[in-house]
């Protein structure tokens, strides 16, 4: 049986959906063929459109792209039967949205520095979702002709131990649950709704992994991994379980939309973590 | 036999002056009756030529005071229709001195009014600047609250600029009858609905417009002694006359008596100066050049050509000596505009002067 190809493009985020694939999916999914190509989020861009192929415009984006995907120095888009674009910027950063702005209906949870208007906010937050890689490369493969389904995992939230920085103490609004989740349900909107309107489809991150609004829970940020680079704790990258929980939901989707062409029958979703 | 005119120069005689001078090359249109130190924060309004004025003053290191930055999110287009950056404030277009002096005594007074929030299809708009919010504010509360908030900034811009740069654009205006609010643009062009029974036009003449500017001045002067004050006057014809007249002969009269208060503001006043932007694109000598095709606009080669008369007597490298007052605020100023800046530079040149956000060109869609 031709297995399920599925073309991940990602940034530093991707490590750990490939960890996660290498040493816990994969064996157990022999019909799913995954191709990881991965590289610096500003290095994607450099890639040309040709034939319905993306080419690197450089050695160097070609040497990455075939150092992630065992040798392909070129991403054939008519080659899979889906795409996850990993990371690449797309993300809701709060602190920078939140720091110095907010609206009136902001105020209950404290005067903002700089009044914006409801619509003005939305705007900010869609100008932080918009503006990223993964949209990028979704117009190319829209563009090459390809319908295969896309899914946009966005870039994880910020570990939990963020919110223990003196900073948050500086900024009150940005240490309350409620302002945050209320920013972030808006944000999830916009996400959703960008994504459908360039053909692709936000696979949020899992509720699971969130401890409080806008933060993951830390025990996915210990030992983070990045690409070529020692496991690290920055609070911003994630490790393999989350990798785990995030491709769960990637292949449960394209199993939905393959009808049933993913996942076996037996398969339990999700993945149990390593730890667990 | 003497004549007063024997010892005059070249600039005082139509032929030298004019006739065999070019408009990209004249010299002397123009002396400064006094200097913009680099460090001198500019505030800028007015109409909507105003709007290529702040930006070549921007492009060319003046240091133009940005009251409210656009968030740092917003990409340059998108603040632009939030009406950031455009002018050193979110006042959008000032087309009437009456309009101006309006907006500082609501600066000063801070006081907002809800008879002044217009509605269309359920969005509230800002009667007073309804051009700043694209798709209106959500709700009347928000209206105001974000109007409090900007006239909170205009009156710091007012109290701390050093230079203020207005061009006076019309004498036209609708205003509110019984209230006599002025309005930048007609009711019911963006939102709100023209009631004959509410709204009055008004064409200001000479008298008005110069005593509403002179109010202002006075007021602005109150809580910021030495600012020092540029006049222009917009090259740019009428889009529509509610007048009686043809618009050719409005927008002379509109234009005429514009001239004449900024001309005599500037000759009653030592700290107002007059630059002749207008001169350089409308009158003969530019044979009509610095326009577009349509007659109106004005192309990016009458910019240039104006803001070269203009930066030939304010370099911004001229460094004169710099006051306490202007050292004391160049750090805020830096800060608080930093922002701004940021959101500003990706845009080309060209961008920005296709860009000019001008309300009184939609009356274009209601001519036969």
């Amino acid at each position: 049986m031709t297995p399920y190809r599925v073309c991940v493009l990602g940034n530093s985020h991707s490590a750990a959906l490939h960890m996660a694939w290498k040493n816990r999916l994969a064996p157990e999914m022999a019909n799913v063929a995954m191709t990881f190509f991965a590289a610096k989020s500003q290095l994607m861009r450099h890639m040309t459109l040709t034939n319905g192929v993306l080419v690197p415009d450089d050695r160097e984006l070609g040497d990455l792209l075939a150092a992630t995907s065992g040798g392909l120095r070129r991403i054939d888009l008519s080659g899979y039967d889906a795409f996850v674009l990993a990371g690449l910027g797309a993300r809701i950063t709060l602190t920078a949205l939140c720091k110095d702005h907010g609206t009136v209906a902001h105020g209950r949870w404290g005067e903002p520095d700089n009044l914006v208007s409801q619509n003005c906010f939305r705007a900010m937050l869609a100008a932080g979702l918009a503006d990223n890689i993964a949209f990028w490369l979704l117009d190319r493969i829209r563009e090459s002709g390809s319908t295969a389904p896309a899914l946009i995992c966005p870039t994880p939230l910020y570990s939990e131990i963020e919110l223990e920085r003196p900073f948050m103490r500086r900024h009150p609004r940005l240490g309350d649950a409620a302002f945050r989740a209320a920013v972030m349900e808006e944000g999830k909107r916009i996400a959703f709704d960008l994504a459908a309107a360039h053909g692709g489809e936000m696979v949020w991150q899992d509720e699971s992994t969130i401890a409080a609004p806008g933060y993951t829970k830390r025990e996915f940020a210990r030992a983070a991994l990045r690409l070529g680079k020692n496991p690290t704790d920055d609070g911003k990258h994630m490790n393999e379980d989350y990798g785990v929980v995030v491709l769960g939901n990637v292949l449960k989707r394209l199993d939905a939309l393959s009808e049933g062409r993913v996942l076996a029958r037996d398969t339990v979703v999700p993945f149990r973590r390593k730890s667990a | 036999m003497k004549s007063p005119y024997e010892e005059l120069s070249a600039k005082h005689f139509w032929r030298t002056g004019v006739s065999e001078s070019h408009p990209l090359t004249v010299t002397d249109l123009y002396r400064k009756k006094f200097t913009i130190r680099p460090t001198d924060g500019i505030g800028a309004g007015g109409s909507c030529f105003a709007q290529h004025v702040t930006e070549y003053l921007r492009k060319n290191g003046f240091s133009v005071m940005n009251a409210e930055p656009a968030p740092p999110a917003l990409s340059a287009e998108t603040a632009r229709r939030f009406g950031y950056g455009i002018y050193s404030a979110r006042y959008g277009n000032i087309y009437t001195a009456r309009q101006l002096l309006q907006l500082a005594k609501d600066a000063m007074s801070g006081d907002v009014d809800a008879a002044d929030v217009w509605t269309r299809d359920g969005r509230y708009y800002d009667a007073l600047r309804p051009n700043v919010e694209p798709d209106g504010f959500e709700s009347l509360e928000e209206t105001l609250a974000l109007r409090r908030d900007h006239l909170a900034k205009v009156k710091t811009l007012f109290a701390e600029m050093n230079v203020f740069i207005f061009t006076f654009g019309l004498t036209e205006a609708w205003t509110h009858a019984k209230s006599g609010r002025v309005y930048p643009t007609a009711p019911g062009t963006i939102a709100g609905e023209y009631d004959p029974d509410e709204h009055v036009f008004k064409n200001f003449g000479f008298n008005e417009i110069y005593n509403d500017f002179v109010e202002f001045h006075d007021l602005v002067r109150k809580a910021n002694p030495d600012v020092k004050i540029i006049l222009t006057v917009s090259p740019v014809p009428l889009t529509a006359t509610a007048s009686d007249d043809h618009v050719l002969a409005a927008t002379t009269y509109s234009k005429s008596v514009l001239r004449a208060v900024a001309g005599a503001l500037a000759q009653n006043h030592a700290n107002i100066d007059y630059f002749p932007s207008y001169e350089m694109i409308a009158s003969p000598f530019s044979k009509g050049f610095f326009y577009d095709s349509n007659m109106r606009t004005v192309n990016s080669g009458g910019v240039a050509a104006v803001m070269r008369i203009f930066f030939d007597q304010h370099k911004p490298a001229q460094a004169e000596e710099e006051g306490p007052r202007a050292g004391r605020w160049a750090g805020r100023r830096e800060r608080r505009h930093k922002e701004g800046r940021r959101a500003q530079k990706q845009r080309t040149r060209e961008e920005e002067e296709e860009d000019a956000v001008c309300e009184d060109a939609l009356l274009e869609g209601f001519a036969p």
